[in-house]
């Protein structure tokens, strides 16, 4: 059941959210949209195609001490930011949701996830759009209150005790709306069996579509910094010169560049581009399926949208499957 | 006893110097090692054996190259400082040009009193140990080295390209944008100044490990002259393996 909120209400809504949350929302640069921090609901875009960079930017930050070394003492850093994510799409909601299933025990992820407030939105499927096949188009508990739009209004749709709080609010109702199942609908330009082709990769492991694509990627990893999935870290330890002052941070790794599968003593488990290329598939749509039952990919298309060298992963994903 | 440390200055801008003054944990630094000769940084220096030589600028003149032999000699280790010691920097565009023709456009009738040899990058004159990399270097890379220094660790390579950190900042694509830029081939760890700032990567820290440069060539030369692609990669670091080929030409 959800309930009506007037367009013009949900700056009261948002006010509510700000007293207590760090409040992060897609806001317009000039050519394009980018998740901030937002003091004002009026800079908040509530109709934007897609934003740069997803919501791990602030779940799981680009480099993100985990513990200091000061004066010779340990002392681990956990999050205590209260982040309230205003105006997600239904891929990006869904993206969290299944970062959930590999960081829930993670202590970093899981102190800043607990204390989370995601507040959804209806979007505009754009072009580059698949989220229908890979199955994050239907509202999940990811999300605490999704608002649907619906003419001049919108529609709030709780998952959680955190939104259905929220949903009791005055500026909420009294009109309510009876809806089973809340899902984003739209012709995909591209539709995929995502699975059928996620268990093609393994069967057909040199298709030739991995050289052709490999040719013309730049390996600029632009793809995975955008995916709202792709989660892969590296460990360093940094120390401030002198020896008893540091402290080892968390940083965004990419399995496209040469040293990520490089080990101790050298040697390189994916050397030539094409194989690192393909793991990106192997991981998103078998071994990640294989494990947690869902692709490691939401279809939000950011990986379509910002590569520079024009390649589409749903043409890749076509080509092995086939079609 | 502190270790010993000489910064020497060749030709060039000593830029990467002043980066290394505006370190925040210069005192640190100046805690830690004891600087026998810093010619920018303090009035009184000294030859010494030193533990630590930093080099910054490029060898263009015979003193030069007298120099920096001495200083390999004097030294346990040898560290070269920016991109002019590592690729030869800004100065050495004239390799690619006539050197006479160049000398007489610049300083006219005194061209013949002046002396400009082929620049050669530092690790092609003497034995070079590290390379802090830039045009200037960044002060986090110079604080880097001198910590796994003192802490007994050989430093640790860049391995990301600067479109790592020019995307992790949110960035609007330059590539996309349709401008000529070396962001993806180019070796990270800047922070991305200068995509960050709305202009293209000029690539002065050199290329990345295992760069993709056909790939990038395809893509540049959709949307950029041959010209502006040669001096793309022929700014700041002429000298460096991969970009001296491009610069001299091969696309």
């Amino acid at each position: 059941m959800g309930k009506k909120i007037k367009k013009e209400n949900l700056k009261k809504l948002f006010d509510d959210i700000s007293k207590e949350y760090r409040v992060i929302a897609p806001v317009k640069r000039k050519d394009d949209y980018v998740l901030m921090e937002v003091k004002d609901f009026s800079e908040v875009a509530l109709d934007y195609p897609t934003t740069v960079l997803p919501p791990k930017k602030f779940i799981m930050p680009y480099k993100e001490p985990i513990f200091a070394l000061d004066g010779g003492e340990f002392k681990e850093i956990i999050p205590e930011e209260k982040i309230a994510f205003f105006g997600l799409h239904m891929c990006d909601v869904n993206a969290i949701g299944r970062l959930d299933l590999v960081f829930w025990n993670d202590p970093y992820y899981k102190a800043r996830r607990e204390k989370m407030l995601v507040v959804g939105i209806s979007c505009k499927p754009i072009e580059t759009c698949f989220c229908k096949s890979t199955g994050a188009n239907v509202l999940t508990n990811a999300c605490d209150l999704f608002l649907k739009a619906d003419g001049d209004s919108y529609v709030g749709f709780s998952m959680t005790e955190k939104g259905r709080k929220l949903l009791s609010q005055l500026y909420f109702g009294p009109e309510t709306v009876d809806v089973k199942e809340v899902k984003i609908d739209y012709d995909e330009k591209l539709h995929l069996d995502v699975y059928a082709i996620g268990k093609k990769i393994l069967e057909d492991y040199n298709n030739p579509v991995w050289e052709e694509t490999a040719k013309k990627c730049l390996a600029c990893t632009n793809c995975t910094l955008v995916c709202p999935l792709c989660y892969c870290f590296d460990v360093i330890d940094e120390t401030f010169v002198v020896p008893n002052e540091g402290q080892r941070v968390r940083c965004w790794d990419s399995c496209l560049l040469l040293s990520f599968a490089r080990v101790a003593g050298g040697h390189n488990f994916r050397k030539d581009l094409k194989a690192r290329y393909r793991n990106v598939y192997t991981h998103k749509f078998k071994t990640f399926v294989d494990e947690f039952g869902v692709p490691s990919c939401v279809g939000c298309g950011r990986c379509i949208t910002f590569c520079p060298a024009d390649i589409d992963m749903r043409e890749t994903l076509s080509k092995l499957g086939g079609a | 006893m502190k270790p010993k440390v000489a910064i020497f200055d060749l030709t060039d801008c000593e830029g990467c110097e002043v980066q290394i003054v505006n370190s925040k944990f210069i005192d640190r630094v100046l805690g830690g090692v004891e600087f026998v000769h810093f010619r920018l940084g303090q009035r009184v220096n000294r030859w010494d054996n030193f533990d630590v030589a930093f080099i910054e600028g490029a060898v263009i003149t015979s003193h030069e190259l007298e120099l920096v032999k001495k200083i390999r000699e004097h030294s346990k280790l040898v560290i070269a400082l920016g991109s002019c010691a590592c690729f030869g920097g800004i100065a050495a565009i004239t390799n690619f040009m006539d050197r006479e023709e160049a000398k007489k456009y610049v300083y006219g009738e005194n061209a013949d009193k002046i002396e400009t040899l082929y620049i050669k990058p530092l690790p092609e004159i003497i034995k070079v140990d590290f390379m802090i990399r830039g045009c200037p270097i960044v002060p986090e890379d110079f604080e880097r080295v001198v910590s796994d220094l003192f802490a007994g660790r050989i430093p640790r390579e860049h391995t990301r390209p600067v479109c790592m950190d020019c995307k992790s900042k949110g960035n609007p694509c330059q590539l996309l944008k349709g401008v000529a830029c070396a962001g993806p081939v180019a070796y990270g760890g800047c922070g991305a100044p200068c995509p960050s700032a709305g202009v293209p990567c000029d690539g002065c820290r050199g290329p990345l490990e295992d760069p993709q440069t056909t790939a990038e060539l395809e893509l540049l030369k959709k949307i950029a002259s041959k010209d502006d692609i040669i001096r793309l990669f022929r700014k700041f670091a002429p000298m460096a393996p991969i970009f001296k080929e491009i610069g001299g030409g091969k696309l």
